[in-house]
């Protein structure tokens, strides 16, 4: 029997991480499932899946891994996730409801509260935010603000889109909301060509 | 997971003008056809309306999910000339009006299929829908009417041309109080042998399924947008990298309008036909295609060096069509609508002559676009005019259009106002009036190089 961990670190993002990781790993009898990266220069953060034999200690577990992950200084956490069933039942794996991607941008000046204003705006018409991204730009205190949604079937785009075009006023920002497969088509060379 | 990439991407999607300039539904209503006239109208009436009942509002719905606007709602039906052979120009007005009723019941802008061909001769279905032409179109508003006079294969049929420029005449005087807004809506065509699903004033040819969606790229916007972000005007670019920048600026726009358009025929129900890659002015401000030549080093439209920049635009609007939409795409051209345009009326005020746009014709815009003439111009030169278009257009194989508008009692220089979709410009001088009477009197087949 095994046990199923989910395992977060976060550190400076420095050549050889993944291999001492990998290592630790290797000497603990893990079994990498699934892994997950994503960056925030210079720092990143990794999301790691990872089956032990049912025997092995998950402070043992955590102390090797931090231990041979020293010279990095990594940060980590450990969370036993074996009880939770594999299909995960997520908004984006709910079969019985059609949801379209779209993404959301926004520019403009930084002030407190945008993100607030934003979000509670998208969790009322039972939007998803499936991820995020953001960064300043050269410009001081101007920032690019990008959202994936997986919106339902049933919410007026135009609404949507009158509701967000009122936060970005009142805000000073400029908010675009672009659907998923248009914005697909223009920056990728896929072909769309198929039976009308 | 959004990479860095995406982030950028994103922004520069999100700030991209894309739109569709105009889509057009064409339905076939040749099962229409009846010996009685109030059948006739009956059954196009109503299957024009049944057809595009839900055409508007899924177009909206489509635009405002997608963020793409869709400026313009076009039919197009089957040639009135096929499906009202025995019909008088007096029935033919009906018919016409029945066409004009029924666009304005689905909302739609335009409908074209008010045509005759007339390429090989002229047949008496061709001959009576020609003679209805000045009471048709200055009775209704929304039609638009066509008359095919040349192809490559036949060479231009020039009693048809002399016909058709002397009912332009009459349509111009039957307007007069309008600035002669009825031959505004009339098109003389060559090369037309598919019913081009987006010159204005299209038909359904047959050999097309029961109704289809076509869709025209707005592609000036997103064009000079692309132009601005890449800083072209600072001139340390090379043209290669500028065919380059305005061919992938081509190519997102021209994929953006197929995807409105096939989403729209998907919720229809109904076949996704072609989308068109032409350059051409739209009811929104800054979609001017003139307004791309200065970003491109030539200050004044009509200056040397037009012909070179406008030759540019047609050829990367043409590969990233083949690129974006192979075999779903017509051929790119570029539309000097003078009246459309408001640049291009800018234009006409600070000197641009109709001889320098006959020039920009031969070099690759399509046909003459809506130029206001002056009233002196009589139905022989209009003729003439007509048949140095339609000569052009047939011995490059293109199609090529003729829209000219003779503004009774106004001479050159004067300018004419108009409301709606047209704006305004200066009257253009045309040389040589009443010069050509000879040459457009000989009638017959103008032969060309074309052959079978």
């Amino acid at each position: 029997m095994t046990r199923r961990y989910l395992i977060s670190v976060s550190a400076k993002n420095r050549v050889g991480f993944l291999a001492a990781f990998a290592k630790a790993l290797d000497e603990l009898g893990g079994n990498l499932s699934e892994i997950s990266q994503t960056r925030l220069p210079p720092y990143f953060m990794m999301l790691i899946l990872a089956e032990f034999a049912e025997s092995r200690d998950p402070g043992v577990i955590q102390s090797h891994i931090r231990d041979v992950c020293r010279p990095f200084g990594a940060e980590l956490t450990i969370m036993d996730v074996t009880a939770d069933p594999c299909d995960v039942e997520s908004l984006d794996a709910m079969p019985d409801q059609k949801r379209t991607p779209f993404l959301l941008t926004m520019t403009g000046n930084d002030r407190p509260g945008i993100l607030r204003l934003l979000t509670r705006q998208l969790a009322q018409h039972g939007i998803d935010v499936t991820n995020v991204r953001a960064t300043q730009t050269d410009e001081k205190s101007r920032f690019l603000f990008v959202m994936s949604l997986s919106v339902p079937e049933g919410v007026s785009m135009l609404v949507l889109q009158n509701e967000l075009q009122q936060i970005g006023e009142d805000c000073a920002l400029s908010v675009h909301i672009q659907h998923g497969r248009l914005m697909d088509a223009v920056t990728s060379l896929r072909s769309f060509n198929g039976p009308s | 997971m959004l990479a860095d990439s995406d982030l950028v991407e994103g922004c520069l999607v999100a700030q991209l003008p894309l739109e569709v300039r105009s889509m057009t539904l064409a339905i076939n209503v040749a099962d229409c056809a009846d010996r009685s006239l109030h059948r006739l109208c009956d059954g196009i009436y109503q299957k024009v309306t049944r057809g595009a009942a839900r055409f508007a509002e899924i177009a909206g719905d489509v635009a405002a999910e997608y963020g793409v606007p869709i400026l313009q709602r076009r039919l197009a039906v089957s040639g009135v000339s096929e499906i009202a052979d025995g019909f008088g120009p007096e029935d033919l007005l009906h018919v016409a009006r029945t066409l004009d009723g029924a666009a304005a019941q689905v909302h739609a802008e335009r409908i074209g299929g008010f045509s005759a061909d007339a390429r090989f001769g002229l047949s008496n279905a061709a001959s009576q829908v020609i003679a209805s032409l000045p009471v048709v179109l200055a009775e209704t508003t929304r039609v638009r009417a066509a008359v095919q006079v040349a192809a490559t294969q036949t060479g231009v049929n020039m009693s048809a041309v002399a016909l058709v420029a002397q009912k332009m005449r009459e349509a111009a005087d039957a307007s007069a109080d309008k600035n002669a807004d009825a031959s505004a809506r009339l098109t003389v065509v060559a090369n037309d042998c598919l019913g081009h699903p987006h010159l204005t004033s299209c038909t359904t040819q047959p050999g097309w399924v029961d109704r289809s969606i076509h869709v025209s790229v707005g592609a000036a916007a997103v064009l000079k947008h692309a132009l601005e972000v890449a800083s072209v005007q600072r001139g340390d670019l090379a043209w290669t990298t500028i065919a380059e920048i305005l061919q992938t600026a081509g190519y997102r726009s021209i994929k953006a309008a197929e995807i409105i358009g096939r989403e729209v025929a998907k919720r229809m129900g109904v076949t996704f036909g072609f989308v068109d890659p032409t350059l051409a002015p739209t009811i929104r401000g800054g979609d001017s295609v003139v307004g791309l030549f200065p970003l491109l080093g030539v200050e004044s439209f009509g200056a040397p060096g037009t012909v070179a920049v406008l030759t540019l635009l047609r050829d990367v609007m043409q590969r990233a069509a083949r690129f974006a939409s192979p075999g779903r795409h017509l051929e790119a051209r570029v539309m000097l609508s003078v009246l459309e345009d408001p640049a291009l009326a800018e234009a006409t005020h600070q000197g641009l002559s109709f001889d320098r746009l006959q020039l920009l014709a031969a070099a690759g815009a399509c046909g003459l676009d809506l130029i206001p003439i002056p009233g002196a111009v009589d139905a022989d030169t209009l003729s003439a005019i007509i048949a140095d278009q339609m000569v052009l257009s047939v011995s490059r194989g293109q199609t090529g259009s003729v829209r000219v508008i003779p503004i009774p009692g106004r001479g050159a220089g004067e300018r004419v106002t108009y409301g709606s979709m047209l704006g305004e410009a200066s009257i253009l001088d045309v040389a040589g009036i009443g010069r050509s009477r000879p040459m457009t009197q000989r009638g017959g087949i103008f032969p060309t190089s074309g052959d079978w």
